[in-house]
């Protein structure tokens, strides 16, 4: 393993695996926070050659947080397929690049070795990716999986109706998540944050969402993002929902922070099956966040990429329905700007795609970031291209209640329109029925816009 | 090349011809293009509550729509021209990230703080874009501000009340002058003594705790501009510590947050945190420890 | 941190008797890291007595005993002692209010429901306070219109109007199930006054002694209805019938009502209509009456909607809907003393709030005058006042120098500055007073409590580590 690599006669030489994958990192913020990012330009490319020529065995070898230490390097490490390993072990990560990008490699093939890929190799191929790359490796993906309903195919996009309220009202939330249903969003899931994450009123969301969903036969998922106690407390208490939902990070520390044990999604999984009111047998949702491990200090001195693709490695353990990365939620201090969210986003997108996770995207930002609307319409259209399998959906792009900015019902069926994608097949059909879209699948319909038909 | 002289000269001129024809271009300009209106009937995009924003036609049920809009700040109601929103939806959003962005990336205006007298301290940061980057360098002062900190009380007061620009100058502008006096007023009230506020450009909260050491108050109050949503920039939070010390933990904060027009009024919020360090300088304690 | 209190509701009726004890929740809504916001957030009933005929002695005379007597038999049914009640109001309605021994009965209760149960009547507010039992208010917020409510009992129809959950105007009638009295045979043994005047105008035949006719009655009960129908302004009738059967006055006209509730007996027998053969089953007119309103109001029947409550609705209100909670923000000296009941409250025109401390304090002085005893001094008042939204600093200092000018007598007497004031200023407002006051003064500042000129305000003892006071706004007390 050569830890150096030339570059216009210099040499540059790293410490160790875990340098090598940080310093190869396109420019990140919370690199530099963590003090770990290359120094020049010209590091980071020295990096990236060095990254190149090292083994699917040399990372494999050298997880960046010690399996002693970490649950979730155990999960990782632990979970590959050591055969599909054994064959692909001594490729190195250019050649890896290079097999994934090969017109001739179809996306099954790429699945296949993907089995043998331990997450830190993941992240090390992202590396060596530039953003068409990323898109040409994601779009071979297509990932499906079923719920109520099945998404992934690449025909069709989805988007999660996500109607906050600053106080959880019920009228407030009413009007809000009927109009997200006019302008057909909602059809991957209907589900909201609450602010009051208390058992009772937990269980009134989940309960009157489910209802909603079975009075006007919608077909989709309903889903309360409480914490995951708190889910399955309520489902044990009788109430109905058909995705249990929880936010993870790549790093058992992280995962503390966040309250969770991989035994307790375990044992969500296993409730899910036994008592939700979904067939499945996908029924899990996760959202994840480059730079989450960071601001928990639990990043075990690695790069934010590296990290969050372990979060997916860690969630492949259970099949997850969808798993969406809050890609500029967390701030200018982890992700400075447009430009780097946008790199983020298309680096997560292909990732989670690469482990074989079905991958949405909150395309989001916050006040305090250097980003617009415009940015962020540029970003849902990226990552729907690479094959995203679905966005959030809030009024106006304007979230009342966690204060930021995603993507509106406004820019979802028109990212639908620019790119030819209908929603997801039964959707289709119900939303055809209400009057909210024609019969091309993408024209939206006369009731489009009025709430007040669901009434 | 037309000199800088030459320039004026010319500028002059074509300006004197304008003014010359100004009032002859008034009388008729008025059917074609440039109407005459005074800046009272402009319409203002933001002048309009979100919740009275409806432009559903022919809606199903328009009268309980409304009602519902009328419980939500969420942007209902709006319409649409094909997939897209209608023009004053997009642009009232594009107006109200707008004042969010410059609450954030204005730099807090030094006039301010002169007119009233106002010392100016700074964080570690040298610019907003530190400040944005590098948690760690807001959370301390600079050491010159450190240095004019340790001259600046005769003798340690029992509290200090500071403000500092945060995420959003435009909330400490907004409700400085109403807060400030609030705070000093309760604090009389309670026969409590404390030292004469300053400002710290680029703080973060935890630059308290550093203010603490050097002044050796009993307790800090810190009033800090909250990233600003698109609702409001202008909300404001206070954060409250006893004895403070630097590297301590968050939990011994006690929080006072969303003080501004439409959460509390900051006259309301200032009298309240009166009250906290009344509670605090007895009980001997802050944040989690402190029951209110 | 939650705070439970026990409110105790009793009416005695013209006719009936009731009792109800409920319990409500007391919690601080707003986030950890929010200044406080203390609300009422659930109220549950957790005991209503059966209705009791309200015993009398004579026409005019309710039986001390007996109603003492139902009292207590409730609580003890209910499993409460007088002390376990912290508040809630005894309400005699209707005719039996204007009786002699009303006082007296009010004065026994007061003893017995705990500390802070107010005695009251008054037309406008039983009005009020069916209106509030009966949900008509709660619907007037809900729904975003004008909402009325008419109360209709033994002898007197109270209608209160709702706007935005305030109530915005008041009337009352003597229209009643009771305004006429039967014995068993049908015989007449009782005609009220203005009553009997309506049926002289009209030559409708029925005089005490005699026996009744059901087509007299009717039209009497038609007439009655349209006197209702006609002050709701869904159609005007006769106006010097509205003038006869008036009790103080009418509605006043302010606000077009979209929704009309019935409540008391007789509004609940037009929801319910009685289904026996009999006329008269109660050896009164309700049943009748009830019949006549539902044919007088057939042609507006889209704007009749049944209430929550219908008979309970007084007994509710009095028992869930008079208290209320100052503001979470205000300021009180912790050594007055509480509870101060009926503080007369004065009050001048918004205007006045801008004027300057001398012509405020001028135009204040004949209004504190009135409650200066020549012998006694300076009587205890409180001051009411608008107030400024999200005001300024020099808004709030302001305001303290128009009470320090204007509340002197009050200020140099022994009585506490006693302050309620509508918008939500009342912690700096109170903080700014001690300090201009050199902490010397005892002070009472309460804000987010609307009262007017007129009114009498009850203040309770301090709930919720004393953050907060609970209040009762009475327009008119029982005098």
């Amino acid at each position: 393993m050569i830890l150096k690599a030339k570059l216009f006669g210099q040499v540059y030489e790293f410490k160790d695996v875990k340098d090598v994958l940080a310093k190869a990192n396109e420019l990140k913020s919370g690199d530099q926070l963590a003090g770990i990012a290359a120094e020049t330009m010209q590091e980071r490319i020295a990096a990236k050659q060095c990254l190149a020529n090292l083994t699917i065995k040399d990372i494999y070898e050298n997880p960046v947080a010690p399996y002693e230490e970490d649950s979730v390097t155990r999960i990782i490490q632990d979970g590959i397929n050591f055969t599909i390993y054994e064959e692909i072990k001594n490729w190195t990560i250019a050649k890896l690049r290079e097999f994934i990008l090969d017109d001739h490699v179809t996306g099954d093939q790429i699945r296949h070795i993907s089995a043998g890929l331990s997450s830190e190799v993941v992240a090390a191929v992202t590396k060596l990716m530039s953003s068409l790359d990323l898109m040409i490796g994601a779009r071979k993906l297509p990932i499906y999986r079923t719920c109520v309903t099945t998404c992934g195919a690449p025909d069709r996009l989805s988007f999660r109706l996500q109607p906050n309220h600053t106080t959880d009202d019920v009228d407030g939330m009413k009007v809000s998540y009927c109009e997200g249903f006019s302008y057909c969003t909602g059809d991957a899931l209907f589900g909201m944050n609450p602010v009051d994450d208390s058992l009772g009123a937990v269980e009134r969301t989940m309960n009157s969402y489910q209802e909603f969903v079975e009075r006007w036969e919608i077909p989709t998922q309903s889903c309360c993002l409480c914490h995951v106690t708190t889910a399955m407390e309520c489902i044990k208490n009788g109430a109905r929902e058909a995705l249990c939902f929880q936010s993870i990070a790549g790093s058992q520390i992280a995962n503390e922070a966040f309250g969770i044990t991989p035994e307790m999604l375990d044992e969500a999984e296993d409730l899910m099956h036994h008592y939700g009111v979904a067939d499945g047998p996908d029924v899990l949702y996760f959202e994840t966040g480059e730079g989450a491990e960071l601001s928990s200090d639990g990043h075990w001195g690695a790069d934010e990429l590296t990290m969050e693709a372990r979060c997916y490695g860690f969630a492949k353990r259970y099949h997850p329905f969808l798993n969406d990365s809050v890609v500029g939620f967390i701030g200018p201090e982890y992700l400075y700007d447009a430009k780097q969210v946008a790199r983020a986003g298309m680096e997560d997108m292909f990732m989670g795609k690469l482990s074989n996770i079905s991958m949405g995207c909150d395309a989001c930002y916050t006040n305090h970031m250097k980003c617009d609307q415009n940015d962020n319409e540029n970003l849902q259209i990226l990552l729907a291209a690479e094959g995203c399998n679905f966005f959030m959906g809030v009024p106006c792009a304007d979230d009342c209640m966690l204060m930021y900015q995603s993507t509106g019902y406004h820019d979802n069926h028109a990212t639908r329109q620019a790119l030819g994608k209908k929603p997801l097949a039964e959707f289709e059909k119900w939303a055809q029925k209400m009057g909210f879209l024609e019969e091309d699948g993408l024209t939206l319909g006369p009731n489009a816009g009025d709430a007040s038909v669901l009434f | 090349m037309v000199s800088d002289d030459k320039l004026k000269e010319i500028i002059a001129q074509v300006v004197g011809e304008m003014m010359k024809e100004a009032p002859a271009a008034k009388a008729t300009t008025k059917a074609c293009c440039c109407e005459n209106v005074s800046d009272d009937d402009l319409e203002d995009l933001t002048a309009y509550e979100l919740n009275e924003w409806y432009q559903v036609p022919n809606a199903k049920d328009e009268a309980e729509y409304r009602r519902l809009k009328m419980v939500t700040p969420a942007r209902l109601g709006v319409w649409h021209c094909g997939p897209r929103e209608m023009t004053n939806t997009m642009l009232r959003f594009r107006a109200d990230h707008a004042a969010a962005q410059d609450a954030v990336f204005n730099e807090f205006p030094k006039a301010f703080l002169e007119e009233r007298g106002i010392l100016e301290l700074q964080s570690r940061c040298d610019s907003k874009d530190t400040y944005l980057t590098r948690p760690d360098l807001g959370r301390r002062l600079c050491e010159e501000s450190a240095n004019t900190l340790k001259g600046f009380y005769k003798k340690a007061p029992q509290v200090v009340v500071f403000a500092t620009d945060g995420l959003s100058g435009t909330a400490i502008e907004a409700n400085y002058d109403i807060v400030i006096p609030a705070i000093m007023n309760g604090l009389k009230a309670h026969g409590i003594e404390a030292g004469e506020p300053f400002f710290v450009r680029y703080g973060r909260v935890a630059c308290q705790d550093e203010v603490s050491e050097i002044t050796g108050c009993d307790v800090c109050v810190c009033l800090v501009g909250e990233r600003p949503g698109l609702a409001t920039a202008k909300s404001m939070s206070a954060y409250i510590t006893y004895k403070g010390t630097i590297g301590m933990s968050e939990a011994r904060r006690t929080v006072v947050s969303n003080i501004h027009n439409a959460g509390t009024p900051a006259a309301e919020a200032g009298a309240h945190i009166a009250d906290i360090v009344d509670i605090m300088l007895k009980e001997k304690a802050s944040g989690t420890d402190l029951k209110l | 941190m939650k705070e439970k209190i026990l409110s105790a509701g009793i009416d005695i009726g013209t006719s009936t008797t009731q009792v109800i004890f409920s319990r409500f929740t007391i919690e601080n809504t707003s986030g950890e890291y929010m200044v406080p916001r203390i609300e009422i957030t659930n109220k549950e009933v957790v005991y209503e007595s059966k209705i009791y005929t309200t015993p009398l002695i004579d026409e005019r005379t309710i039986d001390e005993d007996a109603v003492h007597n139902i009292i207590v038999s409730e609580y003890a049914a209910a499993g409460l002692r007088a002390e376990d009640i912290d508040t809630g109001a005894v309400i005699i309605t209707g005719e039996t209010a204007r009786k002699e021994n009303a006082r007296t009965v009010l004065n026994f209760m007061s003893g017995m429901a705990g500390d802070f149960v107010v005695a009251t009547a008054g037309n406008d507010l039983e009005g009020v306070i069916a209106g509030r039992g009966a949900g008509t208010s709660a619907m007037s917020i809900k729904q975003h219109v004008v909402t009325a409510n008419c109360d209709i009992g033994g002898g007197t129809s109270n209608i209160a109007v709702f706007k935005e959950n305030r109530p915005v105007d008041t009337g009352c009638f003597d229209i009643g199930g009771r305004l006429i009295k039967l014995d068993s045979t049908g015989k007449i043994l009782y005609i009220s006054d203005h009553l009997g005047k309506l049926c002289a105008k009209h030559n409708i035949n029925l005089k005490v002694g005699n026996k009744i006719e059901y087509k007299e009655i009717y039209k009497a009960c038609v007439l009655m209805a349209q006197v209702l129908a006609t002050t709701l302004g869904f159609k005007t009738f006769d106006m010097d019938d509205l003038a006869i059967m008036t009790t103080d006055h009418p509605l006043h006209d302010l606000e077009e009502i979209k929704f009309v509730t019935f409540s008391g007996g007789v509004g609940n027998l037009i929801y319910h209509p009685y289904e026996g053969k009999d006329d008269f089953p109660y050896n009164d007119i309700g049943v009748v009456l009830a019949r006549a309103i539902n044919e007088v109001f057939a042609p507006f029947m889209d704007k009749v909607v049944e209430p929550a409550e219908t008979i309970r609705a007084t007994v509710i209100g009095a028992g869930t809907q008079t208290m209320e909670l100052s503001g979470s923000t205000i300021a009180f000296s912790q050594n007055t003393k509480l509870p101060i009941k009926t503080i007369p409250v004065i009050k001048l025109a918004e205007e006045a709030e801008q004027f300057s401390p001398s012509d405020f304090a001028k135009h204040l002085e004949p209004m504190l005058e009135w409650y200066n005893d020549p012998d006694e001094g300076q009587e205890l008042v409180a001051l009411s006042l608008k107030g400024a939204n999200c005001p300024l600093f020099k808004e709030i200092e302001r305001y303290a120098d128009l009470i320090i000018a204007g509340m002197q007598p009050i200020i140099k007497s022994q009585h506490p500055l006693i302050v309620v004031i509508e918008e939500d200023m009342g912690k700096s407002l109170g903080q700014n007073l001690m300090v201009k006051l050199n902490r010397s003064k005892d002070i009472i500042c309460i804000d987010s409590v609307r009262t007017n000129q007129g009114d009498y305000i009850d203040i309770g003892e301090p709930l919720m580590h004393g953050r907060i006071l609970p209040v009762v706004v009475k327009t008119l007390v029982f005098n």
